[in-house]
């Protein structure tokens, strides 16, 4: 097993860290869907971009690796061709290695407009139908942008009653059916113990290691009595445990990435984003060591 | 459609209908806590919708009774005030305590969310507009709107990448 790489998610604040702890970043995530402003269906043309920030990510000097939310591979609707095209010229043109999108419901079908949304990533039915959908869009995204892609898990608030399988079950399947990866967002999951009492061991332990390529870590707040996935503080210390004691033994594991917004750069601040990024390397160092073990 | 997933839900047929009802029932729940509200007290409510199952009526009832619902409604109007919040501060300011009895009128008169913040803050600022007796910052602000928009629809269509690999897309039938 090669060593896991450590990246962040691109934002605004990018440039700055990349000027000032480049040397702790060996590839950057960008999110596709803000690289444009969309002007939505029926309109044409219908997309602005972001050229700076595009060129500028061209220039760099680093693997980028996508992760959108715009597609909402599991509304029971088809996917959006011209989004759909926004995001495989992306990939091919800024040469992503590899592709994520969330296992979270963003568009709402049946909408009087094509491209409505849900407003947040509402929670999904793991059963038959809804894998057979994924499956179908995930074989058109891998064979329009040519690259591994791989699905994350879900924060939520709800769960959903009576569901005929489990998240990671669902995820093992998909790899299963068409090679989905799984990105194993730790930081969701911990949200989801803390709000609907799961237990991250047992789900953990259910998820077939083999379909681990990508972890995210990041940072939350609670608000009015529920923890928030809100990318706003660095990883807290039951995340730190998990991406520790995990991490190893995912044998095809190929990037960490910390996830956090550019609102919360101040907060977050250059120190600790340096001793986030050295302690992820701590972590990916220990991958390789322990390779013996699995 | 076919290759964009429409096969699956064409394989999927009577069911993928249900699946559809199904998650536009939960978005609806999620952006309407008055709905919400309703389907605690009431269950029932959702024996009206010919178009979900027994066991999906079953799943929305006990979602709509459950503690996340509030976050999922409290994200959801925080996610739809984000654009407001960020494209004309000071008019929000300026409708103190009326902000929130407005931003309820406003989603219930516009139901769908608008992707782009700039025409979601557009929207906003012509209706709060048309109501009449508008907030003093409300025209300087849509004015600011307002040109971004008209900016960026100019410079729209000047793609930074080339398509051309992409559009293979809709060669599929």
């Amino acid at each position: 097993m090669s060593r896991p790489k450590v990246g962040f998610l691109w934002n605004p604040a990018g440039p700055e860290v990349m000027a000032e702890l480049g040397h702790f970043v060996d590839f950057v995530e960008v999110v596709p869907d803000r690289l444009w402003y969309d002007f939505g269906t029926g309109v044409e043309p219908r997309f602005f971009h972001a050229s700076a920030m595009i060129e500028m990510l061209r220039a760099l000097d680093r693997p980028i690796r996508g992760h959108g939310i715009g597609l909402s591979l599991p509304s029971a609707m088809p996917l959006d061709p011209d989004v759909l095209d926004q995001m495989v010229a992306a990939a091919h043109w800024l040469r992503f290695e590899a592709f994520s999108e969330h296992l979270s419901m963003f568009l709402v079908p049946g909408a009087s407009v094509p491209n409505a949304q849900a407003g947040i990533g509402l929670p999904v039915l793991h059963d038959e139908e809804t894998l057979a959908i994924v499956v179908e869009k995930v074989r058109v995204l891998r064979d329009q942008m040519g690259i591994p892609i791989a699905m994350e898990n879900g924060t939520i608030f709800t769960a959903m009653p009576q569901p005929p399988m489990s998240e990671p079950a669902f995820l093992n399947r998909l790899h299963d059916l068409c090679g989905a990866n799984t990105l194993l967002d730790l930081h969701n999951l911990h949200a989801n113990c803390v709000n609907l009492g799961w237990d991250a061991e047992e789900w953990l332990t259910e998820l077939d290691p083999w379909t681990v390529t990508e972890i995210h870590i990041a940072g939350g707040d609670w608000l009015h009595g529920h923890y928030t996935d809100s990318h706003s503080n660095r990883s807290p210390p039951e995340v730190r445990t998990l991406l520790e004691r995990w991490a190893p033994r995912f044998p095809r594991l190929e990037a960490i990435t910390f996830e956090y917004h550019e609102s919360y750069h101040p907060r977050i601040g250059i120190a600790g984003l340096a001793e986030e990024f050295e302690w992820m390397h701590s972590v990916a160092a220990r991958c390789v060591e322990s390779e013996s073990v699995r | 459609m076919d290759a964009f997933g429409g096969r699956a839900l064409r394989r999927i047929g009577v069911c993928a209908m249900s699946l559809v009802g199904f998650q536009t029932m939960l978005a609806r729940m999620t952006a309407q806590p008055d709905f919400v509200a309703a389907v605690r007290s009431d269950p029932a409510l959702l024996e009206r919708e010919p178009a979900l199952s027994p066991v999906e009526r079953q799943r929305l009832a006990e979602i709509a009774g459950s503690r996340g619902m509030e976050a999922n409604c409290m994200l959801y109007r925080a996610n739809r005030l984000a654009p407001l919040a960020l494209n004309c501060p000071d008019t929000l300011e300026q409708l103190g305590e009326a902000l929130e009895g407005l931003l309820s009128a406003f989603w219930a008169d516009e139901p769908e969310t608008h992707v782009n913040f700039l025409i979601e803050t557009d929207r906003f600022c012509r209706w709060l507009d048309a109501r009449g007796d508008p907030p003093v910052g409300l025209a300087r602000e849509h004015a600011l709107v307002a040109a971004r928009l008209t900016e960026t629809r100019r410079l729209a269509g000047q793609s930074a990448w080339p398509m051309s690999g992409a559009m293979c897309c809709a060669a599929v039938p």
